[in-house]
């Protein structure tokens, strides 16, 4: 049974922020609400007060600006997966966006959602670390930027006190030179929650080498985790396409995860998992650069 | 007139055989045939009464050569 | 009537349901409606010391709870045995078992009523595995044991057959506790009516064996119950047991109010009906040119708390353990054994799938050892009409194992398999495999199978034709119109259908076993023969013809010996006669001999296809994609083309949920797996591209030739997805489903 609450629906961030002061911790946020709908269903949602975004119009955009790419916090999904913005300069968030739940949750749930929900499952967040985003954030009084990487202290935890609300995410464009892909396992093609995803990010140097890389994974520890020691394995491959090498370098990853048993898989699963997407969907960005001997 | 009747499932435990041929005054009921074996309680309750595939009631008057089939509406298959 | 012609057109329930017209039971509200909670047991084994009830009757707007006390009839349901109690008095044997009864003014408040009801429990120690359950020492669910059924049936000398052999498989396979999860989940609306009669208004698969469940559950007259069950909203199996309907008739009789219940997703899929999980271990014996020679099969069905029908599908499965193959020895053990893993019922194949998995992998590894290939070993087996089955029995009907096979060797897919096995992508392997099934129609020898219908002439002279059978999604309701219509030589919009209500259709037996199309064909044409006698006796009454005069329908009317008539003129020509009813009964054939020990064994038709699936997987994952079916299949005689195809579309779509994804969870007799993120079936996108071959072998005891297709559609697929992983990447599949984390395990075992 969906428990009784106090509805509000802010018709533009002024409201929402005056709102979120209001009820401080008593509130929760409602984006697209396809978090928090199943939550309250679930008896799950502990505040009292519910205060909704989805009107608030001036959150929903996707921009790119002297070399950033701006993406506010009400965007969708879809509108992620559809900008040729996010596509050409953040390649990694349009795939992960396209690969949330079913058209229909990608029609309401927003980036937002996503990353304050602070799931270690969300598709959008590893992404959103390989792209080295910071977050946003607002409060009645003003506004201050945090490091994606910063921003989650565990499950369902995050630096966001409880009167903030995430505004948006901006990120430096990605072009010639920087490759970024996503992976996602789950147990269908569709409407999954991932058993575990994986995000990385490679700028590949004159040499053809790869000189700079960013890897994250997520469902595999408590919060969305980068793997330091897997992107020097990277940046120590030779600029040659074998699939040997590049699954070697993954295999690293094994020792940077701390995966639980759940449902839906085994921790010593989830870490061989890992090693897989990451294997696969960077063999399958590297070969458009690097060839066979 | 003659009338045949058949038992199937837990109904069989009512006779001796589970199909036999009747000797009967003309006008006897199904119901009366139901009394008569002493079918009771959640088994009666359960009970179908079926005459070359379609279902008969109580009340409905043997003719000869009727084959009356008493079964309980169990699936299988 | 095998030159019947078959007018096409488009489902006849299409436009309602894609536009949301169509009322279903559960969309259906009356003045002063009252809401139902079944209060469910907190524990999956446990005596009930106390229920009070007095804090819920407290809470403004309940207006009854009822216990096991008020139940006024006979305190159980259960279609072969009443064994489950509508309300519990003295002990819970699972989850989903109901310990009181709520009715309030809003759903709301009975649910927060049904948190006041106090149940004091003795917990007892759960019985989850089958096996277990079996050993003396088991704690016991039931006063007689946790013996549900024990079958054992041979055919001459396994032991010897196996000293024969050249090359002996043994294995052990699981198979999942599937979920039927219809769209619309167990729901429904009792209403007591002013001459003291109840009408339920529920869908299910068999209003007429509702209607005398709910008598001996109310301890009423049956023919003061009236059941309206169709439409339904998707069934497979999982609607043919009672569900809610014992509960709300006990409300609505005792607050003299409408009561209606609608499941949440989660209380279905905790409370719900569910597909028995076996443990096969099957040992196979065959010489070296692929010929079988022995089978023993040992089946352990999971029955959950209660009887149901786990004794018909323990049978079922054991009359399929060695398909329709040449074994000459034989030996089919099976044992329902009842746990406290929820409540297990009929299911879309009805114990077939669970064992033609595991003999068909038997098969196959066989073929691989002996060094043949998966058609010529099958080819070597298949039996004919005329020949003995593997249990004893002689096949005199139709058998189209070897046409259905022969089909799916032509088959693209089969014929091309090389070139839809390749793949670019180090990590990716693809796998083709194929599989056959027989899968027996109809109830059995010992249950009476019967049906009947009716056709009316209305006024205009349109027709109605009534007949039990729902149409729960199968399509069958098109396909009465088309075969009423072709007989009566109408467009098939001038027939209408009643079905599935105890008031204006006739009991035609359940809409399962793969029977409605089969017995609709025979009892529709029974009552146009009845039709054309009686207009023909009609006529020569009233002009003189003669008694043996003759009617043929002919192009919207029939020739007569007074002329050519219309269907609007006869219908004024008699319209004295009320009704202007047409009736028609059919008594299925069965076999002349039982099974020895085994009820209902066996059958006397069946139906038949064979499948071959194309399989990727990711050795990096063990993700496993289904990416193209062929289906060859014998319909008999076809009646619409497109609706067998979404019945393959259907059934391939639920034997790849079986055979990759579906799993309801239970640990220590608790669900895990209570929504659709953790139970996992196939969405649009994970189904496959599908090759249709569609053969017709004309079923002789049907009036129209058809043969029912919708359970064996599901079959092959399971196995042909296995092995079609074994295919790709070596390993055997033993369990299912066959998740990404099973395969990667058998893909690295030293995990």
């Amino acid at each position: 049974m969906i428990k009784e609450f106090e509805y509000h629906a802010a018709q533009d961030l002024k409201e929402a922020l005056e709102l979120a002061e209001q009820f401080g911790p008593r509130k929760r946020f409602l984006s697209g609400g396809t978090d928090v709908t199943v939550r309250l269903k679930e008896g799950l949602v502990t505040e009292d007060v519910i205060v909704d975004l989805s009107h608030v119009a001036e959150l929903r955009f996707v921009r790119e600006e002297s070399g950033v790419v701006h993406v506010g916090a009400g965007a969708t999904h879809a509108d992620l997966g559809a900008s040729p913005i996010v596509r050409q300069h953040g390649h990694a968030l349009a795939l992960a966006a396209s690969r949330v739940g079913s058209s229909q949750i990608r029609n309401v749930g927003t980036v937002g959602g996503n990353v304050a929900n602070a799931s270690p499952a969300g598709d959008t967040i590893p992404a959103l670390i390989v792209l080295d985003a910071v977050v946003s954030i607002a409060n009645r009084k003003g506004t201050r930027d945090v490091p994606i990487i910063d921003f989650f202290t565990g499950p369902g935890r995050s630096v966001l006190a409880s009167e903030e609300l995430v505004t948006e995410l901006y990120f430096p464009v990605t072009g010639p030179g920087e490759l970024t892909g996503f992976g996602k396992l789950g147990s269908r093609q569709a409407m999954t929650i991932s058993t575990a995803n994986m995000a990385f990010y490679f700028r590949i140097g004159d040499n053809r080498r790869i000189v700079e890389a960013r890897i994250a994974f997520g469902s595999v520890a408590p919060t969305v985790v980068r793997a330091h020691r897997t992107e020097r394995m990277f940046c120590q491959l030779p600029p040659l396409l074998s699939w040997d090498a590049i699954r070697g370098a993954a295999q690293m990853a094994w020792k940077e995860v701390a995966p639980i048993d759940d449902l839906r898989a085994t921790a010593v699963y989830r870490k061989e998992a890992v090693v897989g997407l990451l294997a696969e969907a960077a063999y399958e960005a590297l070969a458009s650069c690097w060839h066979e001997r | 007139m003659n009338v045949k009747i058949k038992l199937f499932q837990d109904y069989k435990q009512y006779h001796d055989t589970p199909e036999y041929e009747l000797e009967l005054p003309a006008g006897t009921t199904a119901g009366e045939i139901v009394r008569q074996l002493g079918i009771k309680g959640p088994e009666l309750a359960y009970l179908i009464l079926i005459l070359k595939g379609k279902r008969v009631y109580d009340e409905y008057v043997l003719q000869d050569g009727d084959e009356l089939v008493f079964a309980a509406p169990i699936g299988g298959g | 009537m095998d030159d019947i012609h078959f007018e096409q057109v488009d489902r006849v329930d299409a436009l309602g349901k894609a536009c949301g017209t169509t009322e279903y039971m559960s969309d259906l509200s009356f003045p002063g409606m009252l809401y139902a909670w079944f209060v469910r047991s907190k524990y999956p084994h446990a005596l009930i010391k106390n229920v009070d009830i007095s804090r819920a009757m407290a809470l403004n707007g309940v207006v009854t709870v009822l216990t096991a006390a008020d139940v006024t009839g006979f305190n159980g349901f259960g279609i072969v045995n009443p064994d489950m109690p509508v309300i519990c008095g003295d002990k819970v044997r699972y989850i989903g078992d109901t310990v009181a009864l709520v009715a309030a003014t809003t759903e709301r408040i009975a649910e927060q009523a049904a948190a006041l009801v106090d149940v004091d429990y003795e917990v007892l120690p759960v019985v989850d595995d089958p096996i277990e359950a079996l050993k003396p020492d088991a704690p016991k669910l039931h006063d007689k044991g946790n013996v549900c059924l024990h079958t054992l049936i041979t055919k001459g000398n396994v032991e010897q057959g196996f000293r024969e052999a050249d090359v002996v498989i043994e294995h052990e396979y699981r198979t999942p506790r599937q979920a039927h999860v219809p769209l619309e989940t167990e729901s429904g609306v009792a209403v007591p009516e002013a001459d003291g009669s109840l009408s339920m208004y529920a869908g299910s698969q068999y209003a007429f064996r509702d209607q005398l469940q709910l008598a001996r559950i109310l301890g009423m007259n049956p023919r003061m119950i009236h059941v309206y069950s169709n439409p339904v909203g998707g069934g497979f199996g999982g609607k043919d047991e009672l569900t809610i309907q014992g509960g709300i008739a006990l409300l609505a009789m005792k607050t003299g109010k409408p009561v209606k219940v609608f499941l949440s997703r989660e209380e279905s899929l905790v409370s719900g009906w569910k597909r028995h999980p076996f443990i096969i271990r099957m040992k196979t014996g065959f010489k070296s040119d692929g010929t079988m020679l022995a089978n023993d099969v040992t089946c352990y069905e999971d029955k959950g708390a209660y009887t149901s029908l786990g004794g018909p599908i323990l049978n079922l499965a054991l009359e399929h353990a060695s398909s329709l193959y040449r074994v000459p020895n034989t030996r089919h053990e099976g044992w329902a054994v009842f746990t406290n893993n929820g409540v297990c019922g009929a299911f879309r194949g009805f114990g077939v799938p669970q064992v033609l998995f595991a003999l068909e992998s038997n098969m196959d590894e066989a073929a691989e050892q002996l060094g043949l290939d998966p058609v010529t070993i099958r080819r070597k087996n298949v039996l004919h009409q005329g020949e003995v089955s593997p249990i004893g029995h002689t096949l005199r009907t139709g058998v189209s194992m070897d046409l259905v096979l022969d089909a799916i060797e032509k088959s693209e897919l089969w014929q091309h398999r090389e070139e839809y096995k390749k793949t670019d992508k180090p990590w990716l392997r693809r796998g083709v495999a194929l599989a056959l099934a027989p899968q027996g129609a109809g109830l059995g020898l010992g249950i009476p199978d019967y049906g009947g219908a009716y056709i009316d002439l209305d006024g205009d002279g349109s027709f109605t034709l009534r007949i039990g059978l729902v149409e729960y999604g199968q399509g069958t309701h098109t396909g009465f119109t088309q075969m009423a219509a072709g007989l009566l030589h109408v467009h098939p919009s001038r027939v209408r259908i009643v079905a599935g209500q105890t008031e204006g259709s006739v009991d035609a037996g359940p809409a399962t076993a793969s029977r409605s199309m089969y017995t609709a064909s025979n009892a529709i044409a029974a009552a146009f023969r009845d039709f054309g006698v009686k207009v023909a006796g009609a006529l020569a009454a009233k002009y003189h013809t003669g008694a043996d005069a003759v009617c043929e329908a002919k192009d919207g009317g029939m020739t007569t010996p007074v002329g050519f008539r219309t269907y609007e003129e006869l219908a004024q020509e008699f319209s004295q006669e009320s009704p202007l009813r047409w009736e028609g009964y059919f008594v299925w054939p069965t076999a002349d001999r039982e099974i020895p020990g085994a009820a209902g064994l066996p059958h006397w038709i069946y139906s038949f296809a064979a499948q071959a699936a194309l399989v990727e997987v990711n050795t990096l994952t063990g993700e496993t994609h289904l990416l193209r079916v062929a289906t060859a299949l014998d319909t008999g005689h076809t009646v619409n083309p497109q609706q067998v195809e979404a019945q393959i579309d259907g059934g391939v779509a639920q034997g790849e949920g079986f055979a990759l994804f579906e799993d309801t969870l239970i640990s220590k007799g608790q669900v895990r797996t209570r929504n659709f993120s953790t139970y996992i079936i196939p969405t649009v996108q994970d189904v496959p591209e599908h090759e249709y071959i569609i053969l017709e072998n004309s079923e002789g005891t049907s009036a129209l030739g058809v043969r029912g297709i919708g359970e064996v559609v599901m079959v092959p697929i399971i196995p042909a997805v296995a092995l079609a992983i074994h295919d790709a990447t070596g390993v055997w599949v033993r369990q299912l489903p066959s998740t990404p984390e099973r395969v990667y395990r058998l893909l690295h075992p030293g995990l």
